[in-house]
């Protein structure tokens, strides 16, 4: 969104040169306040085919919801709420640190800028190991979209040998067949977190070579910049993924008090506990494709974040931002608050539907 | 449509910028607050309400949303034409949501017809078992 | 011919019409091109690409029609049909039309109407034409891996099956053209929000600048729809999702909807900027004040609004509400007030006004003409009786070629024509310009006029056969395709010609009086050394003609000496 020069170099405020020369002022306006005032109207529109682009996805949702009550009723049992709330409360404290951050631009506080920055990666990153975690464990249940789901009941079917002819889908059946035992279940989470992690890994190195490939006549200092970027978002990754681990293997403790259980609304458990009372309507896997599509697009959103805050982060460390210049700040903010807007709907839409 | 950014205000130093800064306690304070009502939509959650349950939780987030939009995003003291474009935004996806939702149940009776017509065919000696209700015409909740 | 007044040449007092040095020769080699961020350069990479683009769809127009010479095979079999209108349909509405007047005309024009120097964002508008480009890729793709033959509408359960490369190609097409619309739309809005001239308020626009603010509006609002359409179909596809796909218990209506909810607005964003152009078109070559300037700025906004709110009736067969087909029935009545407002004020813009025949005045007035027929035939297909009786005939295929190509079409090559002077600093031949319109204007109404009889006899579209008693119109309709193929290509000859052999444009050779005329021809790189001071764009009196220059001069550099304007038409007025 950004449409002023690019060159990274510092000069304070103290440039009182010829403004035609300013290199933070595009050839094509004739002060600050214009072009200030042109890239917030134009993310400000931007938002706005956001907001649209999303509502077709709130269309899903809302037309399958209405037609099909009981499936979101009897699926959304088996999204973990207290996670759920946890990355809520996550990403509301990222919006915090950018807000924050904003005004430390406003202020010219480059420092107190990039800690506010750094933490809103650190946050996104978090958000994304959290939400690795339960993409994993949805999977490792066959709790797909609709194409693949498996009806938990599977699960049971596969405690009885005899029924082991139920499994029809070949490449999950075979996966489910042997994992009823609830450590089975966590060593197979945390294999195949590691291989998560690793493609997300793998998102974020090559988005930090990309960045790095991005800027103009690199210096060490820009190195230096992006690979801090990369490690904070591996490491708040990893952070957010075993943490949730840590989590649900607590949930799952040897002999779970009540209280647990009720605390940790999770599958096997909550399955056990509720078959009874709601049987498993038709399409259930609708409500899977419901959520991984609006939880997968929020994330690619996430990470196009993630890496317009490293983007941010390197121009901080030159210095770029000054009191009269700080629109990249406030409109990668503004970008950054309406992904945290549209998981406040996200949230109660998809985990709380009782 | 506003007239903004008109050329009077360009005239004047062109290395100003004037915006509206807000302080540390208010974003300090809307994060508390936005965190007190994520708690509050969980606690919700747990009472049975019926079909209000929708309602409660999409009140609270719109409140959420709010905080966030006017406080975090500044809007509040933005520019007329920024509040219209988000406003405009919201309404068209309303617009559209309503839209498809008020047509989304046109085809039930069809839907019906046609299982129910199926439906001896294929279970016919079972006896006069229901459908197994896929689509049943159970009130569903009042959707945002 | 005049003599052409230089930018070396200190002694004249007449303003500069020709520079050494404009854009487009300010800087050279192909980097000089592709990495430009001169939103000049930009439009004339589009205006190719659209022009590529409309040949290669015009081509398969031609060898359906000659397919359809008669009812038995002659070219292709019914499989390589289906393909063919399918992308006949596709590239013409996402490569040629959407893009053609905002994206081409408007990239060009916009600014140096509004006297600024460039859009808001260079670099996001170079990076829009780059996802055009991309956009275009991934239908060449489709193109050759073959087997897309949904149609242009994609629809569902058509459009959900296994092996399907090229239809999973052509939705990523769709999904990257439709960003690339957006970003040009968000760019021109905002431009036009913040990038006016001193002394040109809201109400001292060019329409044409209302009518691309209207058409932004639109690419904002539905476009986004339309991406997420593509990409849930894709993942539909991909994955099997079952929102769209019935075997899954998705509901193909619903994809319905969501296409149209952005792809009835797109017709708007089709023939709005056709409808600035014809504004523009009309008050210059009349030399007469634009009649009614608000109500036609209006009626941009207001036809901008109501094509949000008439996508159903597109599905009035497809099973939807008896309620909302009546709302959507009714908005799309609504729709011809704006249009008409717009007819009549063009109308009366000519009344008493000095008509000269050029060419791009023979355009505007073949717009007014076939969209006429096209709006009105549209009010039979939204009333619902008579839409349950022509829906899926030739009659709809006749309606939309008469607004989507016609009236949009007619529209861009007002355009070009009006603005070529402007583009390439180059006269054009006018008489043969004048030929390749009539071509155009008779092919085009010989090809789809019976249509409509066609349609009413029950034809239906989309199909490769049809009954012997049909032939005869089939016939006709193919004849009409292919002269106004050879007239479109005689067209693009007769500019092109100029390029190399034409005579060099003055600043202002129609005598318009917005900002555009006053740089001079071809426009320098940065189109105004001053920002230019606005004033009424339709204020015909203010410039004069000049037998020096052969152009148009500002009434006041002409002085008392050569007293009046002595053009033609100016004695009249």
């Amino acid at each position: 969104m950004n449409t002023a020069a690019t060159t990274p170099t510092d000069e304070h405020a103290d440039s009182h040169d010829h403004e035609h020369h300013d290199p933070r002022l595009a050839h094509h306006f004739d002060s600050h306040q214009q072009q200030f005032d042109t890239g917030k109207l134009g993310i400000w529109l931007f938002l706005v085919t956001e907001v649209l682009f999303f509502s077709g996805l709130f269309g899903f949702y809302a037309v399958y919801r209405s037609l099909h009550p009981e499936v979101f009723l009897y699926a959304s049992q088996f999204l973990d709420t207290v996670l759920g709330a946890a990355n809520t409360i996550v990403l509301l404290f990222s919006s915090l640190t950018m807000a924050w951050g904003v005004r430390c631009a406003q202020l010219g506080q480059t420092k107190g800028l990039l800690t506010c920055l750094v933490i809103t990666l650190a946050c996104a990153a978090i958000f994304l190991g959290v939400k690795s975690f339960e993409y994993t464990e949805k999977a490792h249940h066959g709790l797909l979209w609709a194409g693949m789901y498996q009806s938990p009941e599977h699960h049971e079917a596969a405690a009885v040998p005899a029924a082991a002819g139920a499994v029809e889908s070949g490449d999950h059946g075979a996966a489910h067949a042997d994992d009823h035992s609830d450590d089975a279940l966590f060593e197979k989470t945390k294999h195949t977190l590691s291989y998560m992690t690793t493609v997300l890994w793998a998102v974020i190195l090559l988005s930090g070579i990309g960045l790095a490939a991005l800027f103009k006549n690199p210096n060490q200092k820009t190195m230096a910049a992006v690979l801090g970027c990369v490690l904070i978002s591996a490491i708040g990754l990893q952070l957010g993924a075993y943490a949730s681990i840590g989590y649900h293997h607590f949930g799952h403790a040897a002999e779970p008090t009540a209280q647990e259980i009720e605390m940790a609304e999770t599958v096997p458990a909550e399955y056990a506990k509720q078959k009874e009372k709601i049987p498993e309507p038709k399409l259930a896997g609708t409500f899977f494709s419901v959520y991984f599509c609006m939880t997968g697009l929020h994330a690619i959103h996430i990470i196009g974040g993630m890496i317009a805050i490293s983007w941010l982060i390197v121009r901080t460390v030159h210095g770029a931002f000054t009191t009269y210049y700080f629109g990249a700040v406030d409109f990668i903010g503004l970008y950054w608050h309406l992904v945290d807007l549209i998981w406040i709907y996200l949230f109660p839409l998809l985990y709380l539907i009782n | 449509m506003s007239d903004h950014a008109e050329s009077d205000s360009h005239a004047e130093n062109p290395q100003s910028c004037h915006v509206h800064i807000v302080p540390v306690k208010v974003l300090v304070g809307v994060f508390l607050a936005l965190v007190a009502l994520t708690v509050l939509t969980v606690e919700a959650a747990k009472f049975d309400v019926g079909s209000a349950d929708v309602i409660v939780s999409m009140a609270i987030a719109t409140v959420k949303a709010s905080l966030v939009v006017f406080i975090f995003m500044h809007l509040w003291y933005d520019k007329p034409v920024n509040k219209i474009a988000f406003f405009f935004s919201i309404v068209f996806a309303a617009f559209f949501l309503c839209m498809i939702l008020l047509d989304s149940h046109a085809y039930d009776d069809y839907v019906q017809g046609y299982q129910q017509d199926k439906a001896p065919a294929v279970t016919a000696p079972a006896a006069p078992a229901p459908v197994p209700a896929p689509t049943p015409e159970a009130p569903e909740p009042a959707k945002k | 011919m005049a003599t052409v007044v230089d930018s070396s040449d200190p002694k004249s007092n007449y303003p500069i019409q020709y520079r050494e040095l404009n854009y487009l020769n300010c800087s050279k080699g192909w980097k000089s091109w592709f990495f430009t961020l001169d939103h000049k350069r930009i439009g004339i990479m589009y205006l190719m690409g659209v022009t590529v683009s409309f040949f290669l769809g015009g081509l398969f127009a031609m060898l359906l029609r000659t397919e359809l010479l008669s009812p038995a095979k002659i070219l292709m079999g019914p499989d390589t049909y289906n393909q063919m209108f399918t992308l006949h349909g596709a590239i013409m509405t996402f490569l040629v039309i959407i893009p053609g007047v905002p994206a081409a005309i408007g990239n060009i024009i916009l600014p140096v109407m509004l006297g600024a120097k460039d859009v808001a964002f260079p670099r996001m508008n170079l990076g829009s034409f780059y996802l055009w480009m991309f956009g275009a890729t991934f239908f060449l793709a489709a193109l050759v891996i073959g087997g897309l033959d949904t149609g242009w509408t994609f629809y569902t359960p058509y459009s959900v099956r296994e092996n399907n490369a090229s239809i999973i190609a052509a939705l990523l097409g769709v999904f990257v053209l439709g960003f690339s619309s957006i970003f040009t739309g968000l760019n021109f809005i905002v431009t036009i929000h913040t990038m006016r001239p001193p002394g040109m308020t809201w109400f001292k626009m060019p329409l044409f600048l209302w009518a691309l603010y209207a058409t932004a509006l639109i690419q904002i609002l539905a476009t986004p729809v339309l991406g997420i359409t593509g990409l849930l179909l894709i993942v539909e596809n991909v994955f099997r999702i079952g929102i769209f796909d019935p075997s899954l218990g998705g509901d193909p209506v619903l994809f319905q909807h969501f296409f149209w909810f952005y792809s009835h607005p797109a017709v708007y964003v089709m023939i709005l900027p056709a409808m600035g152009v014809i504004s523009e078109v009309i008050a210059v070559h009349s030399r007469k004040h634009i009649f009614g300037y608000r109500f036609i700025a209006y009626s941009s906004i207001a036809i901008a609004i109501f094509g949000f709110l008439v996508w159903g009736h597109h599905m009035f067969v497809s099973g939807q509400s008896k309620v909302v087909a009546v709302i959507f029935s009714a908005i799309t009545f609504s729709v011809s007030i704006p249009s008409a407002i717009k007819v009549f004020n063009w109308l009366t813009t000519m009344y008493k006004g000095s008509i000269r025949f050029t060419t791009a005045m023979c355009y505007g007035l073949s717009f007014l003409f076939i969209f006429a027929i096209g709006g009105l035939t549209g009010l039979f297909l939204a009333t619902l009786a008579t839409d349950v009786h022509l829906h899926d005939t030739y009659f709809v295929v006749a309606h939309f070629h008469y607004v989507m190509m016609g009236s949009s079409l007619m529209g861009l090559f007002a355009a070009v024509h009006h603005w070529w002077p402007k583009i390439s600093g180059k006269m054009f031949s006018e008489f043969w310009g004048r030929i390749a319109c009539l071509g155009v204007f008779l092919g085009f109404n010989l090809t789809f006029f019976p249509q409509f009889m066609l349609g009413t006899r029950g034809m239906p579209r989309r199909y490769y056969t049809y009954l012997p008693e049909f032939q005869e119109l089939h016939v006709l309709s193919s004849m009409g395709a292919y002269l106004l193929g050879i007239s479109s290509a005689l067209m693009v000859a007769t500019l092109v010609y100029s390029i190399y052999r034409g005579k060099k444009a003055p600043a202002n050779p129609w005598g318009g009086a917005s900002l555009e005329w006053q740089c001079s021809s071809p426009p320098p790189h940065n189109n105004f050394d001053h920002p230019p001071l606005a004033g009424d764009p339709y204020v015909m009196e203010s410039v004069v003609y000049n037998e020096e220059i052969g152009g148009f001069v500002p009434a006041e550099c002409q002085g008392d000496n050569n007293g009046s304007g002595t053009a033609a038409g100016e004695k009249e007025v």
